[in-house]
């Protein structure tokens, strides 16, 4: 019992990650060899790995056949994923690193961060992104006024929010109009030919590229 | 043949479904959820339809409950013709859905609604080239005032005889493309009933249709991975680019604007009615007219189906010789029946004003002027009319609770309701109002029965709010539809859906409860010297559960005489004044029995702290399980575990705060 909950270590975390990787290739999983090169380590020691992670539960391997990942494994695969996604943003977009620098670093550093560390960078570089929009000539939709209207450039925050807002005719590159805008009542839009209204919390999200703002 | 129609909310999908199918309709919910499913039956050409209603949609995801349930539909049991219909006044964003279903590999057939509208915008549309463009057939139409029906049907007709599949493919960029192949290679052709591109396109986008996709999941992941790399991006967000780009393409190639609109109605009545100070103004002014229409007509409906039961229950005592047959005709089922009608001219006139709100285009604007204000109590702002509605009686005000679209507020606002304190309730506060308190006090006493019943309320769905759906809340994001004339046949067959739903599903429900509840008020029967059997109801299994429960009520003050009432109250309200009047051994044709009562009310050693205690007993009245109708109309709604819920946190809730009123006024020496 404590085995299959003991959080994977970090050589394991890389093993998922490159089952994962390995995947999008072969819908039926990885294979040892394939597994051995990417790693680079022997074969034997692949095996050994494998077998530990058949055992967590995370992974399936039958002799000669494919290594897959199970529900639990893609979990963690999908986590490692998606820390290595934000840390190699952060190395890329804030530091300025090479892409293939940040790529490497991410890999390695993925592994050891505490998730509120993760959480914390996750925000800053939501932040980070509002900051520079700000200096895009960008304003927060709840800014403008009546009569006002912009080009939607961004959206800041949840990515369910963009795919919501983008089935409702509200997408990056859409023009508005602002038909109503009152503190304590929703924003009321017009796209296209439809009105749409938008609680204010959502509304601040979206940053409006107004036509000669500054003029 | 099997007939869907799907299309976004407010595109006329509803008037479309009235024209094709008449009054041949059926509603009821889709299994498992609260949603709405309205299905009806036509014949053409010599071929049978089945036609469902799919609810409004705007895309295929799962952010909401409807989207849900479109797409199991179309990807679990896709019908035999998919009928998509769009506005054509804003094409655009309504080929969006198009995008996502045109693939689905089944025969499709695009309707483009108000064409009218389209028209007076300046939109232009050759139809023939978005035709050969989607390879569907396209069918301009005016569903609101029933034009291009027959061209329609003569489509349907067409497909019917030769089903035809459009060979259209959206354009998914080449790192998309590339993973669609892959996966499509990996499908196994059968599982599903549904072209493998389509669901290639779910199983990457982590929707799998079936349990052998699901088994692709980690291909799946793998391939997000890399396109998300590539481009920067979610999945998700680049996907809805490229339909986005299908329909821009498809707009580009077949529409043509001539001029525009110079004068917009809609507009600048909005100017008024979503003003923040005269907007909220406007809304309390309908929402008074919608009360006061609903509740002063329908009284006098009530008191001739009042008076009509009556005449047959006296009939009845003519024809039936005296004895069990009769009790049970006149009390159990004749009661029961009156029981289910009293609540009909509410229901109707109710949902007749509702129809007429949302087909106008004012419900969207009602819920947008008062979000700040229900915003801050975690509800939506559709959430007022129903709350508004419970004054009235809860009954309705629960059904009422449809109108709002995402589940975690239906639930919210209907757990609510019942602490508004309904017209019901009122015959119970005059009789003990009216013997305990000084005159001068009587008004205040009652208003703040009121006034605690909102109370309780909003800390209600403050505290469930937080507990039971906190995630859940979704930030508002609402259409407002443009303002347009009800059709008088369109709000008509809402109302009369609703009410038939209303007798059918809990009007025979609750006539069952109060056939039970006769029952056990009137058995074992208990023949007095003078052969009187009415004064069992003490003794009944009703009586003896009364006096069951008295131990429970002891610590609010109540003996088992109350507690009996209270029994009785779970039927109705108004029971616990007619209970009351029998056990204090009043009777129930005394000409002054009220007064008598209360006089007897008073010098009964219960009520030694008279006015406290029959303020805490007006405070558990007030909160405690409304009545049976409302129960019925709960379970019809939500299911069992919600009922139960309801049933349980509502009666917890009048304990302890009846307990609380007890104890701070023992504190304060009244």
């Amino acid at each position: 019992m404590t085995m299959t909950t003991t959080p994977p270590s970090t050589t394991q975390e890389d093993y998922l990650e490159t089952i994962l990787r390995l995947s999008a290739e072969h819908p039926a999983g990885a294979q040892v060899n394939e597994l051995a090169t990417a790693l680079h380590v022997k074969p034997p020691s692949v095996v050994e790995m494998i077998s530990r992670l058949c055992a967590m539960e995370l992974v399936t391997h039958a002799p000669r056949e494919r290594v897959q990942l199970t529900a639990r494994g893609l979990q963690a695969a999908q986590d490692v994923y998606a820390r290595h996604t934000v840390l190699r943003q952060f190395f890329t977009d804030i530091l300025r690193v090479t892409p293939a620098i940040a790529e490497r670093d991410a890999c390695k550093v993925e592994h050891i961060l505490h998730p509120e560390t993760m959480a914390r960078l996750r925000d800053f570089l939501e932040h980070a992104a509002a900051d520079e929009l700000e200096r895009d000539h960008t304003i927060p939709l709840t800014l403008l006024h009546k009569g006002d209207c912009g080009v939607l450039q961004r959206i800041a925050g949840g990515h369910n929010k963009t795919a919501r807002l983008a089935a409702m005719g509200v997408r990056i590159g859409s023009e508005i109009l602002v038909l109503h805008n009152n503190s304590g009542a929703p924003v009321m839009l017009k796209v296209g030919n439809a009105r749409v209204a938008i609680g204010r919390g959502l509304a601040t999200a979206l940053h409006i590229a107004v036509p000669d703002a500054h003029g | 043949m099997r007939v869907a129609l799907v299309g976004n909310p407010n595109c006329g999908k509803t008037s479309l479904f009235n024209n094709l199918t008449g009054a041949h309709q059926q509603v009821g919910n889709w299994p498992g959820v609260t949603v709405e499913r309205k299905s009806g039956a036509f014949c053409h050409a010599g071929h049978d339809y089945e036609i469902v209603d799919l609810p409004g949609t705007y895309s295929l995801s799962s952010y909401s409950l409807e989207e849900d349930v479109v797409e199991r539909y179309l990807t679990r049991e896709p019908p035999d013709v998919l009928i998509n219909i769009v506005d054509a006044s804003n094409l655009e964003r309504h080929l969006f859905l198009t995008a996502q279903i045109i693939e689905l590999g089944v025969p499709l057939i695009l309707v483009l609604n108000m064409m009218d509208e389209a028209g007076r915008h300046g939109v232009q549309i050759n139809t023939a080239a978005l035709g050969a463009l989607l390879g569907v057939a396209v069918v301009p139409i005016i569903a609101r005032r029933n034009r291009g029906t027959p061209a329609l049907l003569r489509a349907l007709d067409g497909l019917a005889r030769t089903p035809r599949v459009g060979q259209v493919h959206i354009d998914y960029g080449t790192p998309c493309a590339a993973a669609l192949q892959r996966i499509s290679a990996a499908i196994a052709p059968a599982a599903a009933p549904i072209a493998a591109r389509m669901r290639a396109v779910f199983v990457l986008l982590g929707r799998p249709v079936c349990v052998a996709d699901a088994a692709l999941q980690p291909l799946a992941a793998a391939q997000r991975a890399l396109i998300e790399r590539a481009m920067h991006d979610t999945l998700e967000n680049y996907c809805a680019g490229r339909w986005y780009g299908f329909a821009n393409g498809c707009v580009r190639s077949c529409v043509t604007h001539t001029h525009q609109a110079r004068f917009d109605l809609t507009e600048k009545l909005d100017d008024y009615l979503t003003h923040p100070v005269l907007g909220l103004l406007i809304f309390s002014g309908c929402m008074w007219l919608v009360f006061a229409l609903v509740f002063t007509i329908s009284a006098p409906c009530t008191t001739l189906i009042e008076w009509l039961l009556a005449q047959l229950g006296a009939l009845v005592t003519h024809v039936i010789p005296a004895g069990l047959l009769r009790d049970m005709v006149v009390d159990g089922i004749l009661a029961g029946v009156g029981g289910v009608l009293m609540f009909l001219p509410n229901i109707v006139l109710l949902f007749l004003a509702i129809g007429f709100l949302e087909d106008s285009g004012y419900m969207a604007r009602a819920a947008f002027v008062m979000d700040g204000i229900m915003h801050r109590l975690g509800l939506h702002g559709k959430s007022f009319i129903p709350m508004l509605v419970g004054f009235g009686c809860t009954v309705p005000a629960i059904m009422a609770t449809r109108m709002l679209d995402s589940k975690r507020d239906r639930i919210l606002t209907a757990l609510i309701v019942p602490f508004m304190s309904c017209s019901a309730r009122l015959p119970v506060y005059a009789l003990f109002i009216g013997a305990f308190f000084a005159p001068r006090w009587q008004a205040t006493v009652l208003l703040s029965m009121y006034l605690l019943g909102i109370l309780i309320a909003i800390i209600a769905a403050n505290i469930l709010g937080r507990l039971l759906y906190r995630k859940d809340f979704t930030p508002l994001l609402m259409e407002l539809p443009p303002y347009r004339l009800p059709t008088g046949r369109s709000v008509l067959l809402l109302m009369w859906m609703r009410a038939w739903m209303y007798l059918r599903k809990a009007g025979t429900l609750l006539l069952c409860a109060a056939l039970v509840m006769w029952f056990l008020c009137t058995f074992p029967r208990v023949t007095g010297a003078d052969g009187e059997a009415h004064a069992g109801i003490a003794h009944s299994y009703a009586g003896m559960f009364g006096r069951a429960i008295a131990p429970a009520l002891r610590p609010l003050g109540f003996d088992w005489k109350i507690g009996v009432g209270l029994a009785t109250g779970l039927v109705a309200k108004e029971a616990v004044v007619s209970t009351l009047l029998i056990v204090y051994g009043v009777g129930d044709g005394h000409e002054h029995g009220t007064a008598v009562l209360q006089q007897r009310l008073r010098a009964d050693a219960a009520f030694a702290h008279g006015p406290l205690t029959a303020y805490t007993l007006m405070v558990f009245v007030l909160l405690y399980v409304p009545c049976l109708a409302t129960v019925a109309v709960f379970l019809r709604e939500f299911k069992w575990g919600w009922t139960l819920f309801m049933v349980g946190y509502t009666t917890g809730t009048a304990w302890l705060v009846a307990w609380l009123v007890r104890h701070v006024g023992l504190l304060l020496g009244l």
